[in-house]
């Protein structure tokens, strides 16, 4: 384990492979939380918060627990059930300890528990078989390539609203159309200083 | 109290599908072992059709290298050839390649077994008239021609090419560092 | 509602892809090729309407306070069961769905209908939304995969189809965006409807996320 890889792992994460314009996780929320700025700041920040924890936590779960005792097969069951207890946990934390984090955030964390990122991010980072290092450098990146996607992406989609196009495509389709553009422009990362 | 009841409730739904899943798990981890035997064995075959058995040698765990998995090719106890499954690193992620070098050093023939490269580019290198060009050349000279070996690059596509011509050297240099094909070549 | 119109709701009314909008992520992840999409439309399927029997059986043993947890253990039970299985029985179908095999459990088409459906009615009509739900789903994904096979890689199915330089973009991630967007103009231009409503609208968490009683932020 070096630095070099540790720098490869992340970029990879955060733009290379991006989570939502290339991996296509995190969908839901990335168009229903990016139509305005605001919420797209917020939504990040509760993503990294949440996404580093619920990570740290499923990776010592699985392996000081679930593989020790040879229960693999209990690992999505085990992930899902720890990552909505961990988010209910920090919203009650918040509540009463970080209010004005909780006044930032706190909407934002129901929300994440469906949100398919968290748990992909979590089976990753078993199934590229990182240690503990690698594994939060990796969550780190992803969590910052959501961030950095959703909020560009938000500051395109104000301007959308105005764009004068026919009716068919109005809504959906014209974000659908801007988002392809998006990925098509995060395609000319891929390999950025050697990396895939 | 109810806390306790509900806690209780959820508790058994839990076991009982961690019970249900232990049986599934149980079942259907025979049938996977049992199809990478196959699929091994079939791969195997692929590379030395005259071989009559394959036996794993191990790989020095501190050995860093990208071979990762090892066997040799016997036909009635006359050793056939090597196979090596080598990890390579293409352009849209790991090539997985399966490698057949001969005692003598050389190329029997090369197959990929995995890669993510573009279409249209580099997912040509599994086709078999870029992987044809292998069979048959002593493994030293298996570097594309810009690398003055004697291999033809897939056009646009050096970087996959090269993952495979890499793969080659990769196990070339490690059956001649462990003594085990003729070493009567420079590289 | 008759058992038949049930079906149709979740096939067109309120088709969870080209309507609702949500269960995006595998939709358009696994929409590279036709046999993709389709065998990620069967294994949600699959576990939607077993999951909608099942619960709809233990709706009244169930207490409402752990029932989204309740629903949740159900769900990943299924998936987990329909990950080794296709990976015991279709392993290349497995590999191509990689990472969204079990995240199907976090698909929110499976815990809207749990909560919205199957928790108020009985098996029959759980059955059938859960069917409808998931052939919706299946028609939408497959019809994405097909797009983006035949255009992208001028195959359907993997069988080639003569005469053709494939556009390679669309089996590529923007081609993704570039399909469904195209999908659900179409779909909006046949159905005359237009859905301006955000993704949570009709999550099951909806209530969860939003008490006041907005599904929108």
């Amino acid at each position: 384990m070096n630095i070099t890889e540790l720098v490869g792992i992340f970029f990879s994460a955060l733009i290379i492979n991006n989570i939502i314009l290339m991996r296509f996780i995190g969908l839901c929320s990335f168009f229903g939380v990016s139509d305005k700025m605001e919420n797209s700041f917020g939504m990040s920040g509760a993503v990294i918060f949440v996404m580093v924890l619920a990570s740290s936590v499923t990776w010592l779960v699985y392996h000081y627990l679930l593989l020790p005792l040879g229960l693999v097969f209990l690992r999505t069951l085990i992930f899902i059930l720890v990552i909505a207890s961990l988010v209910q946990l920090v919203e009650l934390f918040m509540k009463k300890y970080l209010i004005a984090l909780y006044r930032a955030l706190g909407i934002y964390l129901p929300l994440i528990t469906t949100n398919c990122a968290i748990l992909a991010v979590a089976f990753l980072n078993i199934d590229y078989n990182y240690n503990f290092v690698q594994m939060l450098v990796y969550t780190v990146g992803v969590a910052g390539g959501y961030s950095l996607a959703i909020i560009l992406f938000s500051s395109l989609r104000e301007r959308l609203k105005l764009a004068p196009v026919p009716d068919f495509i109005r809504g959906y389709p014209l974000v659908f159309f801007t988002a392809a553009l998006m990925s098509l422009a995060f395609m000319g990362f891929s390999g950025l200083f050697g990396l895939h | 109290m109810k806390i306790f009841r509900l806690g209780l409730l959820l508790l058994v739904v839990g076991f009982i599908s961690s019970v249900l899943l232990g049986y599934v798990y149980m079942t259907t981890q025979k049938i996977i072992a049992a199809r990478q035997k196959e699929n091994l064995i079939r791969q195997q075959k692929e590379i030395f059709p005259e071989a009559t058995d394959f036996s794993e040698i191990k790989i020095e765990p501190n050995v860093q290298t990208k071979v990762v998995r090892l066997f040799q090719a016997v036909q009635q106890n006359k050793p056939v050839g090597f196979i090596g499954q080598v990890s390579s690193s293409g352009y849209g992620g790991e090539v997985l390649v399966l490698v057949g070098i001969t005692p003598a050093g050389i190329v029997e023939k090369v197959r990929i077994l995995k890669e993510n490269e573009t279409p249209g580019l580099g997912k040509g290198i599994v086709r078999d008239d870029f992987l044809g060009q292998f069979s048959g050349k002593d493994w030293s000279v298996v570097k594309l021609r810009k690398d003055k070996g004697e291999i033809e690059s897939l056009t646009g596509a050096s970087r996959s090419s090269r993952a495979v011509t890499g793969a080659v050297q990769e196990l070339g240099r490690y059956l001649q560092s462990h003594q085990l094909i003729l070493s009567s070549r420079v590289n | 509602m008759s058992l038949i119109k049930i079906l149709l709701n979740g096939i067109f009314t309120e088709n969870p892809i080209l309507m609702l909008m949500i269960g995006l992520c595998p939709t358009l992840a696994c929409s590279g090729d036709a046999g993709s999409a389709l065998g990620m439309g069967l294994a949600a399927t699959f576990v939607l309407v077993c999951s909608n029997l099942l619960v709809s059986m233990i709706r009244r043993i169930v207490p409402s306070e752990i029932r989204i947890p309740v629903f949740i253990v159900i769900i990943a039970t299924f998936v987990t069961i329909t990950d080794y299985t296709m990976q015991a029985y279709f392993p290349q179908l497995a590999t191509s769905l990689g990472v969204f095999l079990p995240l199907i459990v976090v698909n929110c088409i499976i815990l809207a209908r749990a909560e919205a459906f199957a928790y108020r009615n009985n098996l029959i009509r759980s059955f059938f939304d859960g069917l409808g739900m998931g052939l919706g789903f299946t028609l939408a994904i497959v019809l994405l995969g097909i797009m983006r096979e035949t255009i992208g890689a001028g195959t359907i199915f993997g069988y080639p189809l003569n005469h053709f330089e494939p556009a390679a973009i669309m089996i590529l991630p923007p081609g993704a965006f570039i399909g469904i967007g195209i999908l659900i103009s179409i779909w909006q231009i046949i159905t005359k409807k237009k859905k301006e409503v955000s993704p949570c609208h009709n999550c099951a968490l909806a209530k969860i996320c939003y008490p006041e009683g907005k599904g929108e932020l």
